[in-house]
């Protein structure tokens, strides 16, 4: 009896273990978004060796912050692709450029959930501006796109993102990049 | 190439960060156009098909006699 009992109670632990292990594992990849990434396999028909990162247009609007920031992104894509066996040049195979856009969203979502339109206590049910909530938040795109030597993209990774409205994007991003470009691999060459 | 499923409703998107196989919807002088990008051309332009004729054009077709005041960009 009391073997039983030890069983079934070990029993109950490994469900929770396996529920809780499952658990975890759709909140790891259901909240967040993957990265997508296409290869043009038609333009990715050389040898590449060496890489440069193309930095974006200088607007005269920038901060000296957001040069610092964009100086990190860069060196963040160098080192992921000298990792993977490219060397920088100035006149390489291989053009690496990217953009990031963030958007300010706002979602309203309804509290009441009775399918009637009233409930027991409230037998007339008037719609009112409580019954709502308003959240804000920021969504955007972080794109890198790798062209050939001929200006011909070969492959381009994305992500989309979301962040709480108070969150900072600067924080995030270089985070997201490592993610992007760790997608990519030196295309095969054909025999 | 599969259409991607699109995460986050009402994304707006930018002619920067244009991605191809995705849907994109524009709206420019009170026509509304929604478009699968097929291959990117140069910084500011790419060639799309029409999700409605199937027809090729390219994106700078759209915009090249301004954009109106209901201009909007989006992820369709």
């Amino acid at each position: 009896m009391i073997l039983r009992l030890v069983k079934s109670k070990a029993m109950l632990r490994k469900k929770r273990r396996y529920f809780l292990l499952l658990a975890s594992l759709w909140l790891g990849t259901g909240c967040a978004t993957k990265v997508a990434s296409i290869y043009n396999y038609s333009a990715a028909d050389g040898d590449f060796k060496t890489f440069l990162v193309v930095a974006p247009e200088e607007k005269d609007s920038q901060t000296p912050e957001n040069k610092l920031f964009d100086q990190r992104l860069q060196a963040i894509l160098t080192t992921s692709l000298e990792n993977k066996g490219l060397q920088t040049s100035s006149l390489p195979d291989l053009y690496v450029s990217y953009a990031v856009s963030v958007y300010n969203t706002s979602e309203t979502t309804s509290n009441f959930n009775n399918p009637y339109g009233y409930n027991y206590y409230n037998r007339y049910y008037y719609p009112s501006n409580f019954d709502y909530t308003t959240r804000t938040y920021k969504t955007g795109v972080f794109l890198i796109n790798i062209k050939n030597a001929r200006g011909k993209l070969i492959w381009q990774g994305s992500k989309t993102f979301r962040l709480k409205s108070k969150e900072s994007v600067q924080a995030r991003i270089p985070e997201i990049c490592r993610e992007v470009i760790g997608a990519f691999s030196l295309p095969v060459p054909s025999t | 190439m599969k259409h991607p499923t699109k995460p986050y409703n009402d994304l707006q998107a930018s002619f920067n960060t244009i991605r191809v196989g995705y849907r994109y919807r524009l709206v420019n002088y009170g026509e509304t156009s929604v478009f699968e990008v097929l291959e990117i051309i140069s910084n500011d332009d790419c060639r799309v098909r029409s999700v409605d004729t199937l027809e090729e054009y390219r994106l700078s077709d759209l915009i090249k006699y301004g954009k109106g005041d209901d201009f909007a960009f989006s992820e369709e």
